[in-house]
């Protein structure tokens, strides 16, 4: 008999996504990846920024850090160095990734932190009822842009992989069984992992339904033979999966588009570390300032 | 009668461009003379450039602890005719002025030599360019022909000064440690040719019984970072800025041998983010900026207090607003410590007035971060964290550290997250060591850390917040340092009250203003906030004239005993880049207590 079963990881509160929101289904996967893991509750910290996805820490009871707009990552950093023996999920959405934390992402994924980093992507602020995000696309008609966004949408996939994350994968809101499998991938690999999970907001965007996206996907590792080592193979799949709504029948790609096995920044620190095992008394440190 | 001697001090400033070797000489003389057996103090001022532009290192040599870095030189010693003209106004007829040959050939630079001449000061001419150039064959030396020269002055052993300009050149190999040597002596020639007997000023003969291993060197940046890891710090994130970056240079050096971890963050809005995610996770964690870093931490100081998160952030000052003057003297956080980030909390604010304060105070940052659940800030200014100084070990001795209660047990009715309690303070716990959880967020919550939106819930966490800070005081040992004239019936004059370094400066012209007969009562607070109400109320009452010093333009302590207090304090402020002197306080307080006595 496990030890816990998925419902284990949920916290007493009622979510307050809209009714048949797609973040159910993430919910859902995340706790079951956690059970499937047999992972603590006490032993993992669930870290998010702020926004209708962010409250997913919220509705976990492990142990979380629901943070401020844009900073979950600098927090989730602090939370791997102070204890490497920790894991961290951290999860939250486009804008609060790609526009007020972009430089967080970078920095996070080029040093190769040891953590899971799961974007929730809707394409649009939904908390703040319908403005464009760095990912909703061209003449997308938001509160504060009512003639149509005139920026192109930021590809997720293309720009993690640029910033050298070592796990970037993608899966659908609608394809339990997937985005289990990507999470899961996520939490085994030793480094940055990034999954976008796309999951349409079903009460601003009428028009992307987690049906049609599920009908239309195509694995990118069983289908297209993608081998996620070879990092020019990865950009070019990572541009070309960019358009999956340009028409009613675009494919929807999913899968692993990149993986590299390179040392975790705590596990250099952890070299650091072992060149003073020792460790000094304070009057032993004080000589350096001796007279 | 015994007549009691003064006890010696002898403050010299070396100044030139930066790029000539100021800081170094400042460093070496400090050492030297520490050696010795003085107690030394040096003062930096430079640039934010690495070459060209004043700068300034103020050595102080006493036989007793050094009250104040700052103040009157008895000499001065320029090397540039920037330095020459920036130094020389308004000077002692007793300071001996030294000045490179070359810099007051001519124009403006001839006429305030000629001036000083005119006036009954003793200057020389100093051709120390030319001395570096014939005996060493480098100008790159220069600095050094004038350490020999201050050398000469002072009577300083030749060996303790050879010995530090070798260690402090040590790394860049042999044939520099010849040249400055070589430079060195060229120095101490020049003066046993050149000066009279008359004109020296020749240090004590060497204190007997000093032990060297008692003490040690530090600046106040460091100070700070050795306060950290005596109180159990174990995580340290920042962003390089001046005048901070040494706190975590020194942490960088010394954390992996403490097991600890100093990290260099992307932002400083990442550095107080990752020092937060740390402190959650168990670390003492800290961060160390100056304003502008401050400015981008607000966001995530609201958050550590709504979300109860011990964390200390240290704010090393310097002049802005905006990027203002990066290497310059300020007091102009105060309110911004205090207030800033949105919404209201209650934060503490601690100021250091020493190097050896810059410890202690990083200590007691920690003990209330970790007592109290919140952000502490620890006030230090770029002047202070740059200052050099002796300090005996007794200063650094192990100090009262607290740590966090940390909350062990099962999920039952005992665990709370934001339980109301008596204190304000609530059980805490961190991941891994119990099955009990909780998810701290910066939403107003109830007891158990759940997003609350009720009146009631909402008042009822406010109001902890904000009280839990009431006992605060008795986390100190002196919260607010007092200095009062021996009680009897005879009515003060003034009551000073100052804060930081200004405090450390206001002590000496507070001694000065007693030597003239003037009765003072003085008040040094180290905790700015909460502001200890009952201590300034009794300061109030003892003295009609009370006068606030500090380094800002707005007088922002004066204002803040004004909202909170009984106290109706003048403000006497400079907010001009570099800090007051004891003797211009010492002008300003006689002048303000003069006026009052002519009604």
């Amino acid at each position: 008999m496990p030890r816990y079963i998925p419902h284990d990881y949920r916290s007493p509160l009622r979510p307050t996504w809209c009714k048949g929101c797609s973040f159910y289904n993430v919910l859902a996967a995340l706790t079951g990846v956690l059970a499937e893991k047999q992972i603590d509750p006490h032993r993992l910290n669930v870290i998010s920024g702020i926004g209708c996805s962010s409250r997913m820490t919220l509705y976990l009871n492990t142990f979380g850090m629901h943070t401020i707009h844009g900073r979950a990552l600098p927090v989730a950093v602090g939370s791997r160095l102070a204890n490497p023996d920790l894991p961290v999920i951290v999860a939250a959405g486009d804008g609060d990734f790609f526009s007020i934390g972009i430089g967080h992402f970078v920095h996070a994924a080029r040093k190769n932190f040891d953590m899971t980093v799961i974007c929730l992507d809707n394409r649009m602020y939904a908390m703040t009822k319908n403005q464009a995000s760095p990912t909703s696309c061209v003449g997308f008609r938001g509160t504060l842009t009512p003639w149509g966004k005139t920026s192109v949408p930021l590809n997720v996939l293309e720009f993690a992989i640029a910033c050298d994350a070592t796990f970037v994968a993608r899966t659908v809101a609608g394809l339990q069984r997937h985005m289990q499998e990507m999470i899961g991938l996520g939490l085994g690999h030793r480094g940055f992992s990034f999954i976008e999970v796309i999951a349409p907001c079903r009460t601003f965007d009428r028009a992307a339904t987690l049906a049609s996206l599920s009908s239309r996907v195509v694995d990118i590792n069983r289908e297209n033979r993608h081998d996620p080592v070879d990092k020019k193979a990865a950009l070019a799949a990572a541009v070309k999966a960019l358009d999956y709504d340009a028409s009613d029948d675009a494919p929807v790609h999913i899968g692993v588009f990149r993986e590299s096995a390179v040392p975790t920044f705590e596990e250099q620190i952890a070299n650091i570390k072992k060149t003073h095992k020792k460790k000094s008394s304070f009057s032993s440190i004080l000589k350096k300032y001796s007279l | 009668m015994r007549q009691s001697v003064p006890s010696f001090i002898c403050r010299i400033a070396i100044s030139g461009e930066a790029g000539d070797g100021i800081m170094s000489a400042g460093d070496i003389l400090m050492k030297a003379a520490a050696r010795e057996g003085f107690d030394v103090a040096v003062a930096k001022s430079f640039p934010s450039n690495i070459r060209g532009g004043y700068s300034r290192s103020l050595v102080t040599i006493a036989e007793k602890p050094v009250v104040s870095p700052i103040g009157d030189c008895a000499v001065i010693c320029a090397l540039s005719s920037n330095a020459f003209l920036r130094d020389t106004p308004c000077l002692s007829p007793r300071t001996l002025v030294l000045v490179e040959t070359n810099a007051h050939a001519d124009g403006v630079c001839r006429d305030r030599f000629d001036r000083l001449i005119a006036a009954g000061l003793t200057v020389f001419s100093v051709p120390v360019l030319r001395l570096a150039r014939e005996t060493a064959g480098n100008s790159v030396v220069k600095s050094t022909v004038a350490l020999g020269i201050l050398g000469g002055l002072l009577a300083l052993g030749s060996a303790s000064l050879r010995s530090a300009t070798a260690e402090r050149f040590g790394e860049k190999g042999a044939e520099l440690i010849e040249l400055n040597r070589i430079a060195l002596d060229a120095g101490f020639r020049w003066v046993r040719r050149h000066i009279d007997r008359k004109h020296r000023l020749p240090v004590p003969a060497r204190r007997a019984g000093y032990a060297r291993k008692e003490r040690f060197v530090l600046e106040g940046n460091q100070a700070v970072a050795l306060g950290a890891i005596a109180a159990g710090c174990t995580f340290f994130a920042s962003y390089p800025i001046t005048p901070a970056t040494a706190v975590g240079e020194a942490l960088s050096h010394l954390m992996p041998a403490c097991g600890g971890i100093a990290y260099q963050a992307e932002d400083e809005i990442a550095a107080l983010g990752a020092a937060i995610g740390a402190s959650f996770t168990g670390a003492k964690a800290m961060t160390a900026t100056s304003g502008p870093g401050l400015s981008l931490m607000q966001e995530f100081l609201g958050y550590a207090s709504m979300a109860e998160l011990p964390v200390v952030v240290v704010d090393v000052q310097r002049a802005g607003p905006s990027t203002g003057m990066p290497t310059n003297h300020g007091q102009e956080d105060l309110l911004a410590a205090i207030f800033g980030s949105h919404g209201e909390t209650q934060r503490i604010v601690i100021a250091p007035a020493t190097v050896e304060e810059c410890f202690s105070a990083t200590v007691t940052a920690f003990n209330c971060a970790e007592r109290y659940q919140c952000p502490v800030i620890v006030l230090s200014d770029g002047t202070l964290g740059m200052t050099g100084k002796t300090v005996a070990k007794s200063a650094l001795k192990s100090p009262r550290v607290v740590n966090r209660k940390v909350f062990i047990g099962k999920d039952d009715k005992r665990w709370l997250r934001y339980r109301l309690t008596d204190s304000g303070i609530s059980p805490l716990t961190i991941p891994g060591l119990s099955s009990v959880t909780y998810r701290a967020t910066g939403i107003e919550h109830n007891e158990d850390a759940t997003p609350a939106a009720t009146p009631s819930e909402r008042c009822a966490q406010n109001a902890k917040r904000c009280n839990k800070l009431r006992h605060i005081e008795t986390e100190f040992d002196n919260p607010v340092l007092w200095d009062l004239e021996p009680a009897n019936d005879a009515p003060l004059d003034a009551g000073i009250c100052a804060w930081g370094l200004t405090a450390l400066i206001a002590r000496e012209a507070v001694v000065s203003l007693r030597k003239e007969g003037f009765r003072i009562a003085a008040v040094y607070p180290r905790l700015l906030f909460p502001v200890c109400i009952e201590a300034f109320n009794r300061w109030a009452d003892l003295c009609e004239l009370q006068i606030v010093v500090e380094a800002n333009v707005t007088g922002q302590f004066c204002s803040l005993l004004r909202m909170n207090t009984r106290a109706r304090p003048r403000s006497l402020t400079v907010s001009r880049g570099e800090p007051f002197t004891p003797s211009e306080i010492t002008a300003c307080i006689r002048s303000i207590i003069t006026g009052e006595r002519a009604g």
